[in-house]
């Protein structure tokens, strides 16, 4: 009887234990949610102010935008440059590449890498920006979104590839093409939507020679025509969008043309390990409504430009410390004021770091361009190099 | 009632479009077809009266029926609806198509638009003017390795100038409805032919290209197309041109002895005088420069070639082209073909044939961060008109029309620079163009005239280009100048609106200038002057 008493007993308590575990497990888990994905907002912005971009915390107390952090820095990541990149970046440790005002870099094309592992100067990182690891090439689909200060929207839709002429690491051939003019890279945008722009083509190729501008040439397909540009007014929209040429993946000036200045080494939040696609609200000046960032350390960059007719003062910009991506930028009018801002959230995944998104705001017109980047950056695709030629141009163009 | 339906389908479309939300590009088996296309209204409102007095009388309306060309009058209302295809059938080859149809509703507004075209005598033509449909483009493109193949009814552009054609030389143009003022894409007359291209693997981008057009089966050799004597871009040149002919025409056989006195040419040749007066001479001559378009024959084929390389910064290209000139001139002995019971009286124009030899180039400079670029024309024996062709043979006291002939050089330079300026644009570049045409005839006479250039031997025109984007491109802005050092010029201001994705509207002037009616480009056209406005949905 008292045997089957404390069995009893036993096994209320175990009963009574199963039912009310679920009361207390998500306070369990409440416990630790406010540690992984804080709610930042106009009300505690305040507090994190220092570790965030200042153009973050304008976005957030002007704006009303809001995002998440994690406070914590995040478990290692999947990504690694590919063994060929890795292997050619430690070619470069010890000041092998050397930097020469006209040719640009030197013992550099003929194995890639990131040119100076361990940047000194502005300069240096200024160089590494340009050669962080994209693969040999990439490319993608994306869809523009123009949304004006009243939330009013118009897409662009196009087709970017860039092939690397030379500092090539993974496809044969390595090191560079057949290379008589001294390319140091091509790329093709291809319009797609609206009408206006459709089967339109923009060939741009970019040589060594820091002093060369690049050779710029468009299919314009309502002329039925290639039209050569000139690329010096690199401060000129892009189709139309918040940002520029140069500010195409943050950093797409030539090195020659700007001046670097290291401003220092901080933890800051940003979007380097973004797990989801971002979404949007249009009509909030395009909030991503998911946003979570966290803590990495960051280099500071500051960049000017040495035309004294450039359309902005400075560009300050965050790069990845440990791949050398510039992850957000921000950039002055000539007046010193803040004019506008560019994130561009990273997925660490395996085989890519990803570029899940092109955000570029103006702070002062309020308008916005939202790049959604379909997929993945899809690296050494090993395109045809006859893809980049003029002749192609005309076989595409209608 | 015809006319009221119309105009309710043409509301109906209107009205269609506008409440349209969502239209997207279809695409159909797997995104391997693709339909894209637009609907455009084009309309235009004339700033001056007609020119009345381009004879001592009136051109127009002499039968006293209609008005003529007035100041107000909304003189276009173009409706195109244009579907296109593209079909992608598998790696290195697609097809590309273009169906088009207009109607023009000015017609159908103002009865009395009709009426000078009666007047003019080219009642006949007013079907085609107002209304049409077409395959406008149709070819496949197939492109294994390095080569290109497009075959089918196409439009092959060459050239680097802007506003006026030297090098774009292969489709001829269509005139008729807005002068050459639309964009050249839309009216540049497709032809049927192959443009095979080779790209030789080098390091200079060689590309050799071969055009042919074969005039056989129903590819025929199209001229330009002009608009039919009373509409109101009805080519100043003829009007001005065969008013004078006659004239001196006139005065040749007086003195001769072949007319008598207070006679005029157009009481004594038959069919020269319309049924309103003199006016529809120039119908009967516009009807005859289309009744004296070669037949299709493989004997008319026009070839071309061209030769494309970067030499260093240089791209460059040179290139030649066969063909039959796309405007008309006297055929020596056309007046015996008028007096003619044949079916030859009818042909007195013919469209002789030409070699054009070429080279374009365009160049980056870093120095002044401008493209420079440039073209030039060398025309064997291009024909022109003579100033009066009632000339007689006085050995033989036959008709014999005197015909000229001379080798002309074209050339183009221009430049291209995006220029900052921030106090009138933080955003956006200032794209400045300018550019220099000349041509040279190099055989002059003074007894010759042409359709293109004022009664010099030397012609210079001076082009600017000014645009720049406000308003993340949605509000486009751009100023076009032309002034020929002759006398005469032309400012089209205009700004477009960018609406959303799909719809587009403009509006702007065509000022035209010139100080003696004479001239070759606006002579004529002086006072049609307009305003005009567009609006289009595309998707």
């Amino acid at each position: 009887m008292i045997k089957n008493k404390k069995l009893e007993t036993g096994m209320a308590v175990f009963i009574l234990c199963i039912f009310l575990t679920p009361l207390f497990l998500p306070s369990l888990v409440r416990a630790e949610a406010p540690e992984k994905n804080r709610l930042i907002d106009k009300s505690n912005v305040d507090e994190i102010k220092d570790e965030l971009p200042p153009s973050y915390y304008f976005r957030v107390k002007e704006w009303g935008h809001t995002f998440k952090i994690k406070p914590v820095y995040s478990p290692a990541h999947d990504f690694k440059p590919s063994k060929g990149y890795t292997e050619a970046t430690k070619k470069n440790i010890g000041g092998k590449v050397k930097i020469d005002p006209k040719m640009g870099l030197i013992n550099y094309y003929d194995h890639g890498g990131l040119p100076f592992p361990n940047p000194k100067n502005g300069v240096e990182l200024g160089w590494n920006i340009r050669w962080y690891y994209t693969g040999d090439d990439f490319g993608y689909p994306y869809t523009m979104h123009l949304i004006d200060a009243k939330g009013r929207e118009r897409k662009v839709k196009g087709d970017w590839h860039q092939i690397h002429w030379a500092g090539r690491t993974d496809l044969e051939p390595l090191g560079q093409l057949p290379n008589p003019k001294g390319v140091s890279m091509k790329e093709v945008f291809w319009q797609l939507y609206p009408y206006e722009m459709k089967d339109s083509v923009v060939l741009n190729v970019r040589y060594f020679d820091s002093q060369k501008n690049d050779d710029m040439w468009i299919y314009i397909a309502s002329m039925r025509r290639i039209r050569r540009m000139s690329t010096a007014q690199r401060c000129d929209s892009f189709v139309g969008s918040v940002n520029n040429w140069d500010d195409i993946r943050i950093c797409n000036s030539k090195p020659y043309a700007m001046t670097y200045k290291l401003l220092g080494k901080k933890d800051i939040y940003i979007g380097k390990n973004q797990k989801d696609d971002p979404e949007y609200n249009v009509k909030s000046y395009g909030q991503s409504t998911n946003e979570i960032i966290e803590k990495w350390p960051v280099y500071i960059l500051e960049v000017k430009s040495k035309d004294p007719n450039y359309s902005y003062g400075n560009k300050i910009i965050y790069v990845d410390v440990e791949t050398s991506k510039p992850i957000v930028a921000e950039m002055t009018d000539r007046k010193g004021r803040p004019w506008k801002m560019i994130n561009m959230p990273q997925r660490m995944l395996s085989d890519r770091m990803d570029c899940v998104a092109y955000d570029v705001y103006d702070l002062q017109s309020r308008c916005t361009s939202l790049y959604d980047l379909h997929t993945l950056d899809i690296m050494n695709k090993d395109p045809e190099p006859d893809m980049f030629t003029i002749a192609y141009m005309k076989k595409v163009g209608r | 009632m015809v006319r009221k339906l119309n105009m309710v389908a043409l509301l109906s479309v209107i009205i269609f479009f506008f409440c349209l939300e969502t239209v997207f590009g279809f695409k159909a088996l797997d995104g391997n077809i693709e339909i894209n296309g637009y609907y455009k209204n084009d309309s235009a409102i004339r700033l001056s009266d007609g020119q009345s007095d381009l004879h001592g009388e009136d051109t127009y309306g002499l039968a006293g029926t209609a008005e003529g060309w007035e100041a107000g009058d909304y003189y276009l209302c173009r409706n195109t609806l244009q579907i296109e295809v593209a079909w992608d059938l598998q790696k290195n080859l697609n097809m590309y198509g273009i169906w088009r149809g207009y109607y023009d509703a000015s017609l159908d507004i103002n009865r009395d638009f009709k009426q000078n075209m009666i007047d003019a005598d080219s009642e006949r033509a007013i079907d085609d003017y107002e209304k049409d449909t077409e395959l406008r483009e149709l070819y496949v493109n197939i492109f294994p390795g390095n080569w290109n193949f497009r075959i089918g009814k196409q439009q092959i552009v060459w050239g680097e100038s802007d506003g006026f054609r030297m090098a774009d030389i292969i489709n001829p143009l269509d005139y008729s409805w807005h002068y050459f003022f639309p964009s050249w894409e839309d009216i540049r007359i497709p032809l049927w032919g192959a443009d095979i291209i080779y790209a030789i693997p080098s390091e200079h981008q060689v590309s050799v290209e071969l055009v042919c057009l074969p005039g056989a089966f129903n590819t025929g050799f199209q001229p330009n197309k002009l608009a039919p004597s009373g509409a109101n871009w009805s080519s100043g040149f003829l009007n001005q041109y065969f008013h004078d002919a006659l004239d001196a025409g006139t005065s040749l056989w007086t003195d001769l002895g072949m007319l008598p006195s207070g006679m005029h040419l157009k009481d004594l040749l038959p069919g020269l005088v319309g049924a309103h007066g003199r006016t529809g001479a120039i119908q009967y001559f516009q009807d005859s420069m289309e009744k004296s378009v070669p037949e299709n024959s493989i004997r008319n084929c026009e070839l071309g070639m061209r030769l494309n390389a970067m030499l260093g910064n240089w791209d460059v290209s040179i290139f030649d082209f066969y063909s039959r000139n796309d405007n008309p001139t006297f055929r020596k002995d056309w007046l015996t073909r008028l007096q003619s019971s044949t079916s030859s009286r009818d042909e007195l124009f013919e469209y002789v044939w030409l070699n054009k030899l070429g080279a374009t180039f365009n160049v980056y400079n870093n120095a002044t961060k401008a493209v420079f670029r440039g073209e030039c024309v060398y025309t064997l024996d291009e024909p022109f008109f003579p100033k009066n062709p009632f000339t007689i043979d006085l050995s033989t006291g036959l008709f014999d029309c005197t015909t000229y002939e001379s080798d002309t050089f074209s050339y183009m330079l221009g430049f291209d620079r995006p220029t900052t300026i921030p106090l009138l644009n933080r955003y956006r570049t200032f794209f400045i163009s300018g550019q220099i045409f000349q041509k040279y005839i190099l055989d002059y006479d003074n007894n010759m005239t042409t359709m293109d250039m004022s009664n010099d031997d030397i012609q210079t025109l001076f082009t600017l280009l000014v645009n720049t984007g406000y308003k993340q491109d949605t509000i486009l802005p751009q100023v076009f100048m032309m002034y020929d050092a002759s006398g005469e010029g032309w400012i089209q201001p205009q700004v477009e609106y960018v609406y959303g994705d799909f719809w587009r509207f403009g509006i702007g002037a065509n000022i035209l200038m010139s100080n003696d009616k004479k001239q070759a480009y606006f002579g004529g056209m002086r006072d049609n002057d307009d305003v005009y406005a567009w609006a289009k949905f595309a998707w």
